[in-house]
């Protein structure tokens, strides 16, 4: 299991984080932590604010109480671009790619970090040699998990430190998200700290290292994958904790 | 020792090879951690747009007021030379507060309005990729399925 830096502050923690839309309070006081290297999996059922709690970290929903930390630091307030730019990189539900642009024009995109766009191919197609094959193909007319990918290696062009997926595997073959979870295994070796938020345990779990069950804006429990294994099946038939 | 996730295997050893390179690649989380020590936090009153949009309100509202209070004060009072005053600088100048003032407030709603309009644009754009793939599909299906 790869360390967290022991002694040092944790790359991400949140203390008794609250958000809200509107009046509706929906982060009733999130806990957690992500260490250096490490894959936190963040499961629940659909609705419990993994979302939410995605998109407080990454600065774009303002959070009514607590704490968000960022290397020891409160990052309370910090707009996404600064967080981005600093290293805090979102791939958001779904896709995060251009569909009407090809695979070359999206990585493309990504130049504006200011790295020549030769770097950022050989960077994208090296991880991912089926963008190679696909580079002059429209984004939006490839498979879910090429898509994704491509969504991955736009992310990975940015040198993150802290990486944060947003269910990954929706919509997708099992076979593809196991290909898609063992580059997540491979990108936390690399040092990057990845939480990533899933419906659904089985693969997500193989690659983990902490994980964590959400449900009504609150983490209700934390521990190895094994523990959280046993604890799942319990919480979506109705467990509270 | 050897991870299997459905039918792929993961190999521990090289994991913990691999994670000693990710220890040593900390170059990368000294500059994460310099760079958020350098990340400038803005209160939780909201961003400076919306702070913007309300000084754009506000001088509005002043502007008009400056032209209602120099009319009032121009009418009280038969010098012609005061009249001239406040004319200069209640009506000139509270109209200028005032176009500067609509001014800022038209830029951002613009801003926001076309931002909004062009969020909506990419998503239909993708909503129109999506039906076209899946008629695609279905049109290959079709033809796959009609004996040839």
């Amino acid at each position: 299991m790869p360390p967290d830096g022991a002694g040092a502050a944790p790359v991400l923690e949140l203390s008794g984080v609250r958000a809200a839309y509107g009046r509706i309070e929906v982060l009733h006081g999130v806990d957690l932590a992500v260490g250096a290297g490490q894959v936190f999996a963040l499961l629940g059922p659909n609705g419990a604010g993994k979302s939410t709690t995605l998109k407080v970290i990454s600065g774009q929903l303002p959070i009514t109480g607590g704490q968000v930390c960022l290397t020891g630091r409160v990052v309370n307030g910090a707009v996404p671009e600064r967080l981005a730019q600093a290293g805090v990189c979102t791939i958001p539900e779904g896709r995060g790619i251009f569909p009407s642009l090809t695979v070359r024009e999206n990585l493309q995109m990504m130049t504006f970090s200011g790295r020549p766009r030769s770097m950022i191919e050989e960077q994208a197609y090296a991880r991912f040699p089926r963008l190679r094959e696909r580079r002059r193909q429209v984004a939006g007319t490839m498979s879910g998990g090429e898509q994704q990918m491509l969504a991955m290696a736009r992310a990975l062009t940015t040198d993150p430190a802290l990486l944060l997926l947003d269910e990954l595997s929706m919509g997708l073959a099992p076979l593809i998200v196991d290909e898609l979870y063992e580059i997540v295994g491979q990108i936390a070796r690399e040092g990057i700290s990845i939480l990533v938020i899933e419906q659904f345990a089985a693969t997500v779990l193989a690659v983990a290292d902490v994980a964590g069950i959400m449900l009504q804006g609150r983490v209700v429990q934390v521990g190895t994958p094994d523990e959280m294994q046993t604890a799942l099946s319990g919480a979506y038939l109705g467990g509270g904790g | 020792m050897d991870t299997e996730i459905g039918g792929r295997t993961f190999d521990d050893d090289a994991d913990a090879a691999a994670t000693s390179a990710g220890e040593e690649a900390s170059p990368r989380m000294a500059e994460f951690e310099r760079q958020v020590a350098a990340l400038r936090l803005r209160g939780q009153s909201g961003s400076f747009e919306t702070r913007l949009l309300y000084l754009g309100i506000a001088l509005l509202g002043l502007g008009l007021l400056m032209v209602g209070v120099a009319w009032f004060r121009a009418s009280d009072t038969t010098v012609q030379h005061e009249q001239i005053d406040y004319l200069i600088s209640g009506g000139i100048g509270g109209i200028g507060v005032t176009l500067i003032g609509a001014a800022i407030y038209l830029r951002i709603s613009i801003t926001r309005y076309l931002r909004l309009w062009l969020v909506r644009l990419l998503y239909e754009q993708r909503a129109q990729t999506d039906r076209t793939i899946d008629a695609l599909e279905r049109i290959e299906a079709v033809l796959r399925e009609r004996p040839s």
